[in-house]
């Protein structure tokens, strides 16, 4: 074990050993489904800023972006840009009404006006297929991830893959099992300042080497790394939509909105996290950009590949030290989002599907937060199995699926759900099931899974051309939910629906009766 | 779940209300064209004006670096400018409104 790195074992460990300290100071304060789903409303605007930016940031989104920007360029920036701009959307259109209509749940706001048990069912779907994507895509991060960064001399790896998958399993329902909400926010806040921090840090020191000018940096980026790849622009366009609307349909981000008081601390929420995550988007792609000039892709695919730029820049500019920080917050930040999304996934599962539809809306506190707690382990243990069984297979597509199902399955329906008053129980599930069908039906058949996976073409043969053409289904995918949502809710008027929707625009707008 | 209260229901007639419910819904179809057009303006030139962003702008880095920073800097603006008007307008109505239902606001 001599080439352990101490440093990022250190912080490590220091970082587990202060979020389990906060966990059992919030476990204190969690008994009543409000403490747990929602830390009993107590999180100020600033906070859950800082929280939905931990949320968003996860291991993809900083060594990814930084890789992709170190391997391809111009593309990796443009996926950080497309991350953001969903923020806007989901402050303009959602975050409000969201915060006033509901309690726990995106569900909560569909089901207002409607008939609960089928829109719990269908919207419930959605959340669940949603977090699980997006949970095996960080189970096999993290294994990957701790695989390449902890390595003795030889280069061989000291934790086995399956170690970091149970590991992160393990610790994530520590945090959640125990101290819910509160504990999973104040894990993402720490984690958010630590991201942020140590990116800011070696954004310095990359700048340090140019003596602070930009265009010194510039002029030694290979040229070809400025200018977009060319792909098809429908390839674009798709992807464009999946990332600008998925945002506002990731039920672990939509949740946060019920950990505010009220709807005016929900839109600060936004406000902070959008200049969080822009931020940390520019600096992603600076470290990108300087890594290609600075380590080089030679040395960084000998090491591990693109993912490993970020945590080589900082071996090279700040040695090992600054090499296991960055490594740990890393890992932190992995330990972090799986959290989140098991207390979305779990309250999917509790508030929506045990109390909502198997019990008709009646269950009392205990018994919510206790299925609620089974829920957690139930898709801990899934993502853990799922972790292991995935390993091998190339998860890039999972996330832009996570997003795709989420732009498709979440958003239109709960979009429909605030503004037309003619919406239909039939309409909604329509409406969720069409998007949710269509986005992981078009991936199936699409270039990604059909031609790599499922009709692999013998080895001499030219490749499989894919059903489906485009990468990502959400162009055509998004479009089919809104149309079905409209089209099935027309051919089944629900007069009591409609004269509920006057009753609700008194909450979503002016917040009266609000929980 | 609290019902909203049916004692409200004459705020539905409010010109106070609806002017709320005019306002907010302007200013949020206003911004999120606003948002949709800056960010597909930036995915259209990507799609067919590749050659733009490997152009130098200022010293040696290129407009497209300018061009992400920009429409980065443009949406937490965006935001920014809906902040500003909800402090400003959006909040004073909606205490108002709550006045007048009896709940003597949050």
């Amino acid at each position: 074990m001599a080439g352990l790195n101490w440093v990022s074992v250190l912080f490590f460990f220091g970082f587990v050993g202060v979020t389990l300290v906060l966990t059992y100071w919030a476990a204190k304060k969690t008994k009543t489904a409000k403490e747990f789903y929602a830390a009993g409303r107590s999180i100020t605007g600033f906070q859950n800023g800082l929280a939905l930016a931990g949320d968003y940031m996860s291991a993809a989104s900083f060594l990814g972006i930084a890789g992709m920007v170190a391997a391809k360029g111009y593309d990796g920036l443009i996926y950080s840009v497309g991350f953001l701009v969903g923020w806007p959307i989901c402050m303009f259109l959602i975050a409000e009404p969201l915060r006033n209509l509901g309690k726990f749940t995106f569900a909560d706001v569909v089901a207002y006006r409607l008939n609960p048990r089928p829109i719990r069912t269908a919207a419930a779907s959605g959340a669940i297929v949603t977090v699980i994507i997006y949970l095996t895509a960080q189970m096999v991060g993290a294994g990957k991830l701790v695989e390449m960064l902890f390595r003795d001399q030889n280069g061989h790896a000291i934790f086995k893959y399956w170690h970091a998958v149970v590991g992160v399993g393990a610790l994530m329902m520590v945090y959640v099992l125990f101290g819910g909400m509160k504990a999973t926010t104040w894990v993402q806040i720490i984690k958010a300042v630590l991201l942020i921090g140590g990116a800011t840090v070696l954004v310095i020191m990359i700048l340090a080497k140019f003596h602070f000018n930009p265009s010194a940096l510039f002029a030694q980026v290979d040229g070809k790394l400025l200018k977009p790849l060319e792909k098809p622009p429908l390839d674009r366009i798709s992807l464009g939509l999946a990332l600008m609307f998925g945002t506002a349909g990731l039920p672990h981000i939509l949740m946060r909105f019920y950990t505010v008081p009220d709807a005016k601390e929900a839109r600060k929420s936004v406000f902070f996290a959008t200049g969080w995550i822009g931020y940390f988007y520019i600096l992603t792609f600076t470290i990108g950009f300087g890594a290609s000039v600075l380590v080089g892709m030679k040395t960084i695919g000998a090491n591990g590949g693109p993912n490993m730029a970020a945590p080589l820049l900082a071996k090279e500019l700040g040695g090992d030290a600054f090499f296991g920080f960055l490594s740990a917050v890393a890992f932190a930040t992995i330990l972090a989002v799986v959290a989140g999304l098991a207390l979305a996934g779990a309250s999917a599962l509790s508030h929506d599907l045990y109390v909502g539809v198997i019990k008709k809306g009646v269950a009392t506190e205990k018994e919510q937060v206790m299925v609620a707690r089974i829920g957690t382990i139930a898709l801990g243990v899934l993502a853990v199995l799922l972790g292991i069984r995935f390993e091998d297979k190339n998860v890039a597509y999972l996330v832009g699926l996570a997003f795709a199902v989420a732009a498709s399955a979440n958003f239109p329906a709960l979009l429909l759900s605030v503004v037309w008053k003619k919406y239909t129980t039939a309409g909604a599930v329509a409406s969720t099931v069409v998007g949710l069908v269509l986005a992981v039906g078009l991936i199936v058949l699409g270039p990604d899974v059909w031609g790599k996976v499922i009709a692999v073409a013998p080895k001499d043969a030219p490749p499989t051309a894919p059903i489906f053409p485009l990468e990502n289904p959400a162009i055509v995918s998004i479009p089919a939910a809104f149309l079905a949502g409209i089209v099935v809710s027309l051919f089944t008027p629900d007069p009591v629906a409609q004269a509920k929707f006057e009753d609700e625009k008194l909450r979503t707008y002016a917040g009266l009766g609000a929980d | 779940m609290s019902e909203p209260h049916r004692g409200n229901l004459q705020l539905l007639d409010d010109p106070d209300f609806k002017d709320l419910v005019a306002r907010k819904n302007s200013i949020s179809i206003k911004l999120t064209i606003a948002t949709l057009i800056i960010y597909y303006g930036f995915i259209f030139l990507i799609a067919f004006k590749r050659d733009v962003f490997a152009s130098k702008a200022a010293g040696n880095v290129t407009f497209g670096v300018f061009l992400g920073i920009g429409v980065i800097i443009a949406c937490f603006l965006l935001t920014g400018i809906y902040v500003r008007w909800a402090n400003r307008n959006y909040d004073a109505m909606v205490v108002r409104l709550q006045e007048k239902a009896g709940h003597g606001g949050p």
